[in-house]
């Protein structure tokens, strides 16, 4: 399953309630600025972790100083993963220098840091299950 | 003084540490139960030298203007600028390595005889959101801090605390795993990291740029994780002219380099470091593993192509400085260095002063060390008995001949207050001539700078500046040194009426 949904509200805030099994909240702080765009993919497997196109649910969020927050529905029980990055610059890229460090920010669920690179999909891996889950993450500069 | 009757005047040095490969890790991590902080507290109240190793009771700390001795020449006028660690602890639990702290600059201002002292930390991310959480959020150079995950980029943990330089008009507090910081040279307000380009933001950068003649920034940094060495040419203008990256094997800390007028000079110690050990729990410093049966590798860059490189081998040895190097007619490079025969002053002494111990290490030698056109190498002891540390020259010399090395030295341990240096020399290196003054019982010495006097251009014709922690006293003193004259002693001097803590490196810059 792959979904891309857009949330671009007038106010530069997507809010929504959760309620629902299946639905995930994504809370994320630590926004140092309002430019561009914070792009969130969700994995929902070790394998998919990190590749190109293999989300579940990809988000663009208008950027905010301080914290965004977006609600994705519907999604299966199951284990997943969030990686997160602020577009400053609207690129569509996570901008890095020449030995591949990001400029940007970035962060992953369970605040999981890897050692000079992303984490594992198991250190930053949740569960959605009976109840919404809600994922707080903070983005590193 | 001549070399012989230098050596005689030197008692007994250090004790070498005997050093074995694959020893040198050791447990790190600040956990519960720490007692480096009660450790520390104990000894600070039998040892006042230890002062050098605390945290500044301020984080601010001005003194308009220094009770001075002596005449500070009115020709003299700008400002010293040094950096080092000064947050020795945070939220209470205190660092294990010296080189861990937060950097805090200090400012000495000269102008019209009299002398203003200023210092402020460099806010740098890690000491802001330390601050703003009152609790470590990140891992020091020596330390593991409990509780803290990895870091998200060099620069999250960037402590900005090993030197400050000028150039192309920018004043930058350098550490040299990150970023430099840009600071006011004015305030010393901290105006955020510096970039010479998207590519090269964020990369590490050396503590030790090399200003040649023609105002050319000259810098390197070591990528680990990557095995490879970045290499930086900045224009006078203070613009990036290139950068490089250049794949080294079995790399780990590189702390210093040289230019000569065609080439970068790296030398590369046999401090590797394994990422598995990092990994597994180890401190940056104790992810490294000395192999000294790798040598010292000796990296050559032709300055216009960093793609052209040339290797060369040296004995296994560790160093931390070099004063300068210089290219013969025929290609023969020779340069000069403080050489360790391992890096085991950096596991013991410097670790466990911060709990208030004195663990042995071996001594630094002064060397030169010529590496001929033909591949060929020869190093040759300057002093062998008298620990050397913080070399520096006439910096009108830079990357070209030069004749006088200033460093400072450890002299006679035996009756010695303190392990670290306490004098100040000028070896010239034609003659072998010593010129060197000895501070009192209390005084360790730190770094000691060439400021050229206006309107001169012979070499050596200046001023030695630099601090001195005099333990007895309990107050830091800023020291000027006629450079032909060491001997006579300072010819004016400034007291601060309190202590800093024991920095690492500084520079003049001139009004």
């Amino acid at each position: 399953m792959y979904r891309y949904l857009v949330f671009l509200t007038a106010l530069g805030i997507s809010i929504a309630a959760p309620a629902a099994a299946g639905d995930l909240e994504i809370r994320i702080g630590g926004i140092s600025n309002g430019d561009g765009r914070v792009m969130v993919a969700v994995f929902d497997a070790a394998e998919r972790f990190m590749g190109e196109e293999t989300q579940t649910a990809a988000l663009m969020l208008p950027a905010r100083k301080g914290m965004v927050r977006a609600v994705i529905g519907d999604l299966p029980a199951g284990i997943y993963a969030i990686s997160v990055y602020h577009d400053a610059n609207g690129n569509q890229e996570l901008d890095t220098n020449m030995l591949g460090m990001p400029r940007e920010g970035y962060g992953f669920s369970n605040d999981a840091r890897g050692i000079a690179g992303p984490p594992s999909f198991q250190a930053a891996a949740f569960e959605i299950g009976a109840d919404p889950a809600v994922v707080d993450l903070r983005l590193s500069y | 003084m001549r070399r012989r009757h230098f050596i005689a005047a030197s008692a007994a040095m250090a004790v070498h540490s005997a050093l074995e490969p694959g020893l040198l890790i050791r447990a790190a991590t600040a956990a519960s139960g720490d007692d480096w902080g009660p450790a520390f507290a104990a000894a600070r109240a039998r040892k006042p030298w230890l002062a050098g190793f605390e945290t500044p009771a301020s984080d601010r700390l001005e003194t308009p203007r220094l009770d001075i001795d002596g005449v500070w020449p009115a020709e003299l006028a700008g400002a010293f600028y040094r950096n080092g660690p000064a947050r020795h602890a945070v939220a209470g639990q205190r660092y294990r390595h010296w080189f861990d702290g937060d950097g805090m600059l200090q400012k000495f201002t000269i102008a019209d005889g009299r002398v203003a002292h200023l210092g402020r930390y460099v806010a740098t991310a890690k000491y802001m959101a330390e601050i703003a959480a009152d609790r470590p959020l990140a891992d020091g150079f020596g330390t593991r801090m409990p509780g803290v995950p990895p870091a998200a980029s060099p620069d999250a943990i960037n402590p900005a605390n090993i030197s400050v330089i000028a150039h192309a008009g920018r004043l930058l507090a350098l550490w040299e795993a990150g970023s430099p910081h840009e600071i006011d040279p004015a305030t010393l307000d901290t105006i955020g990291r510096h970039a010479w380009s998207d590519e090269t933001s964020g990369l590490p950068f050396t503590a030790h740029p090399r200003i040649d003649r023609d105002g050319n920034l000259w810098g390197f940094g070591y990528a680990l994780f990557r095995g490879a060495l970045v290499l930086y040419h900045i224009g006078p203008d203070g613009g990036l002219r290139k950068a490089g990256l250049v794949p080294v094997p079995d790399l780990g800390m590189v702390h210093d380099f040289m230019v000569t007028a065609r080439h970068i000079v790296i030398p590369i110690p046999p401090l590797v470091f394994e990422a598995d050990r990092l990994a597994g729990g180890a401190s940056f410093l104790d992810a490294h593993v000395w192999k000294p049966d790798l040598g010292t590798r000796v990296l050559l860059v032709d300055k216009d192509d960093f793609s052209r490189v040339e290797w060369r081998r040296l004995p296994p040895q560790w160093i931390f400085h070099y004063g300068n190097a210089w290219e013969e007619a025929d290609g023969s490079i020779r340069f000069d260095a403080c050489r360790y025969d391992d890096p085991g002053v950096m596991f013991s002494l410097l670790r466990y002063v911060m709990r208030g111990e004195v663990r042995p290490a071996s001594p630094a030698y002064a060397m030169q060390t010529v590496l001929r056109a033909g591949g060929a190498a020869d190093q040759q002891v300057i002093t062998d008995q008298a620990s050397a540390e913080f070399p520096r020259i006439d910096p009108r010399r830079a990357a070209v001949r030069y004749r006088q090395l200033y460093c400072v030295l450890g002299l006679g341990r035996g009756d010695a207050a303190h392990p670290f240096a306490n004098a100040v020399a000028r070896h010239d290196l034609e003659t072998g001539d010593w010129d060197l003054h000895r501070y009192g019982p209390d005084e360790i010495v730190e770094e000691h700078v060439f400021v050229p006097r206006p309107g001169s251009t012979d070499e050596g014709d200046g001023w030695l500046l630099g601090t001195t922690l005099d333990a007895g006293a309990g107050v830091t003193r800023l020291n000027l040194l006629d450079a032909r004259r060491l001997a006579g002693g300072p010819v004016a001097r400034a007291h601060l009426p309190y202590s800093l803590p024991l920095g690492l490196h500084g520079n003049f810059v001139g009004a």
